[in-house]
């Protein structure tokens, strides 16, 4: 038997990140209808921006950082005011298709700018840590693992007990009706753009050292959040987070056994559709009763 | 804390947009081997661009092509990028005897009928004379047949196994599986006590790290893994830790990968605290200059890098030209033993067409010249370089170990036999380079 140790701490702290993603794509959902699969994309530019920041403008590296938030905030919001209005009313699939199409986008942008080269983006974070036994845990793991349980007890309190909040959620469920009771909707949905776009930029600095500063897997890591979202039927920010520790804790845990180990990236969508099959049999059930 | 290297001009376009949209929001944003020379000072030594006369070439163009993996995970187009880099720069000086080159090069996905197709379009419908710098996962064991029965003597920085077991084909580099056995042979020499491996899951991936495993059955040192991983990496910090598991204290870990994955590999050790619980060392992919430049003071010395070609930095006429192509037509192309490829494969046929008289450049008198080849030297190599009249070709079989120190590699082995092995080919190889004087062994 592999010694799983260190493995659980590197499938919290992953986890704690899909967590932190999948609750800003919950949020923004939950407030606009709008699957955002360019999540991913938009943290992986920023990453890259603030290593530009740093390294070809000489910029301090909290500075970077914060424009590296910054930037996700503002991209995502700048998607939102010009595409969120015309597309409110079509099907979410319709909207998730054209994320989809922004992702490519900021793919295209990220491969001319960047190439192929090898980039690195170590959060100072990563220099303070502590030994726990024989395993090595580091200041990014905490904060990737405790930014997610903050995040997501945050944002539960801002939906429950906020005005803007309270507006979101009643978005959710019906946006005309909302409207018409006096409900700014455009500011509202503006609000949920940011938010989740903030969480994007720091989900992007965060990936960016504790998987590497990639384009293409940070990109596509956004998989992984998607499923804890689904997980969490894009509306229950706990089941979310509890789905992203899992699928974290999952997929590292896997890795040594050699068996089963090549195949542990299939972790994500495994429990997606395992979640998919279990909510359709009780839809079924339902349906049947 | 970061590092870098490499392109600048479009990450700094791209950070000056950024910051100039930000910076109302916050104020911490306000923030061959002849003489000559391209640009700057030339020596009587210094290498040159073909003829290096600074004068356009304005002929007919002849045409040469290439086909290049560009994918997740995998993108050679470095390779293929120096090589246009260095036609430019022969295009700018004379081009062959005043018709400039013109290179096609062709993008594939690791489709082996998109592979196959774009062979025949660049033999049939572009007529280029050659194929060279061909950077590919598959290309040579899906087309190798196709250049055989057509005539063509391939140069590749070659990938999988069939670019040096065929006839038709012979690479600039020494590819994966040979430089993967010079990384092996570095541990066996660094005392290691058990020897793992990793590779990317790639088509002939198992492969390319096969001989890690047979060095270390030849040394008496137990193999404790060959791993495969998905690229591009998703948990890096899962694999370091795995490896350095597998094989434990004193044992010694071997890379496979290209420089963007490897180094996610070596950092995650390095946060881990890994990187003394194993020796490392990676083939040459990792002799790059953006990989030595991210790692930081905890690998000098640490890391055992198998080149196959010279230091970037080395200060041979050759290398010298490559440097300077490198800046002036290739800015984005960071320097590494990827560019030296393409540079090297250029160099070849280059200084090959430029031998030819008018009516020989033809698709069968340059692919006959290019069999006669032999003691190609260029200081980027171990040996002299050649193609030859072979069944197989292996004509770059030693190499040397670079370690990083402070940002940069410095030599820690000098050239090196790669060691024979059962099915590897280097003893018959070895002969004949002897017997037919293919580079004055």
């Amino acid at each position: 038997m592999p010694d799983l140790r260190p493995f659980l701490v590197l499938g919290l702290a992953l986890g704690g990140v899909f967590a932190l993603s999948g609750v800003g794509l919950v949020v923004l959902y939950r407030a606009t209808g709008v699957l955002n699969l360019a999540y991913g994309a938009v943290g992986a530019l920023g990453a890259l921006i603030a290593w530009s920041l740093i390294n070809d403008l000489g910029l301090p590296d909290w500075g970077a950082y914060l424009c590296a938030v910054a930037f996700g905030g503002i991209v995502t919001l700048v998607y939102g005011i010009l595409f969120g209005p015309p597309l409110a009313a079509r099907d979410p699939l319709i909207k998730a298709v054209a994320t989809l199409g922004f992702t490519l986008i900021l793919l295209g942008t990220m491969s001319w700018a960047y190439s192929y080269q090898a980039h690195s983006l170590i959060l100072p974070t990563t220099e303070w840590g502590f030994d726990l036994g024989e395993v090595r845990v580091n200041g990014t793991q905490i904060l990737g693992l405790g930014l997610g349980l903050v995040v997501t007890g945050a944002a539960a309190a801002f939906l429950r007990y906020t005005k803007i909040g309270v507006a979101m959620r009643s978005l959710a469920n019906h946006r005309e009706i909302t409207a018409t009771l006096g409900v700014p909707v455009r500011r509202v949905e503006a609000a949920a753009w940011l938010g989740s776009g903030v969480l994007s930029g720091a989900t992007g600095l965060l990936l960016s050292t504790l998987v590497g500063l990639d384009i293409v897997g940070l990109t596509f890591l956004v998989i992984a959040s998607l499923s804890a979202a689904l997980i969490g039927r894009l509306e229950s920010l706990v089941a979310t987070m509890a789905a992203g520790l899992a699928i974290g804790l999952v997929q590292a845990c896997l890795t040594p056994f050699t068996s089963v180990g090549p195949y542990r990236t299939m972790t994500p969508f495994l429990f997606a559709i395992v979640a998919l099959l279990w909510f359709g049999f009780g839809r079924g059930r339902l349906s049947t009763a | 804390m970061s590092t870098s290297s490499g392109p600048k001009r479009p990450r700094f376009a791209l950070a000056l947009a950024v910051i100039g949209s930000l910076a109302v929001l916050t104020a911490a944003c306000g923030g061959g081997s002849t003489g000559g020379s391209t640009a700057g000072s030339s020596t009587t030594n210094a290498s040159k661009c073909g003829l290096g006369n600074g004068q356009k070439a304005t002929g007919a163009p002849l045409t040469l092509g290439a086909i290049v993996t560009k994918q997740p995970g995998t993108d050679f187009t470095g390779i293929t990028g120096m090589a246009q880099a260095y036609f430019s720069c022969v295009n700018d000086n004379g081009g062959i005897n005043g018709r400039p080159v013109k290179y096609i090069v062709e993008n594939e996905q690791t489709d082996p009928q998109q592979v196959a197709a774009l062979a025949t379009k660049l033999i049939d419908d572009d007529k280029v004379l050659a194929i060279v710098g061909s950077t590919s996962l598959i290309d040579c064991p899906v087309n190798h047949t196709l250049y055989e029965q057509r005539g063509f003597n391939v140069i590749v920085a070659g990938v999988p196994f069939a670019c040096f077991s065929t006839p038709n084909i012979a690479a600039v580099n020494m590819g994966p599986y040979y430089s993967s056995e010079g990384a092996a042979q570095y541990l066996v020499r660094q005392g290691v006590k058990t020897m793992v491996v990793a590779g990317a899951n790639v088509p002939g991936g198992d492969h390319d790290i096969s001989g890690v495993t047979a060095i270390a059955k030849a040394n008496n040192i137990p193999s404790k893994g060959a791993f495969l991983e998905n690229v591009p990496i998703s948990d890096a910090s899962g694999i370091a830790v795995q490896l350095t598991q597998a094989a434990g204290d004193g044992g010694g870990v071997v890379l496979n990968f290209t420089p963007p994955e490897g180094l996610k590999i070596l950092q995650a050790a390095e946060q881990q605290g890994l990187v003394d619980k194993v020796k490392w060392a990676w083939s040459t992919p990792g002799n790059d200059a953006s990989v030595v430049q991210a790692l930081g003071p905890a690998w000098n010395g640490k890391l055992g890098v198998n080149a196959e070609l010279n230091l970037v930095d080395s200060t041979g006429p050759d290398n010298e030209l490559y440097q300077k192509i490198t800046k002036q037509y290739a800015p984005t192309i960071p320097l590494g033993s990827f560019g030296q490829m393409g540079f090297v494969a250029a160099d070849i046929i280059t200084h090959t067409l430029l031998g030819l008289p008018a009516d020989q450049l033809t698709p069968q008198g340059v692919n006959a010249a290019i069999r006669q080849i032999k003691n190609f030297k260029t200081d980027i190599l171990c040996k002299p370089w050649y193609y030859g009249d072979l069944q197989v070709h292996v004509p770059n079989n030693a190499d040397r170990t670079v370690v990083p120190q402070n940002h940069v590699f410095i030599q820690k082995e000098g050239c090196f036999d790669i060691a024979p092995l059962p099915g590897n080919n280097l003893d018959t190889i070895r002969q004949q380079e002897k017997s037919q004087g293919l580079n004055g062994s």
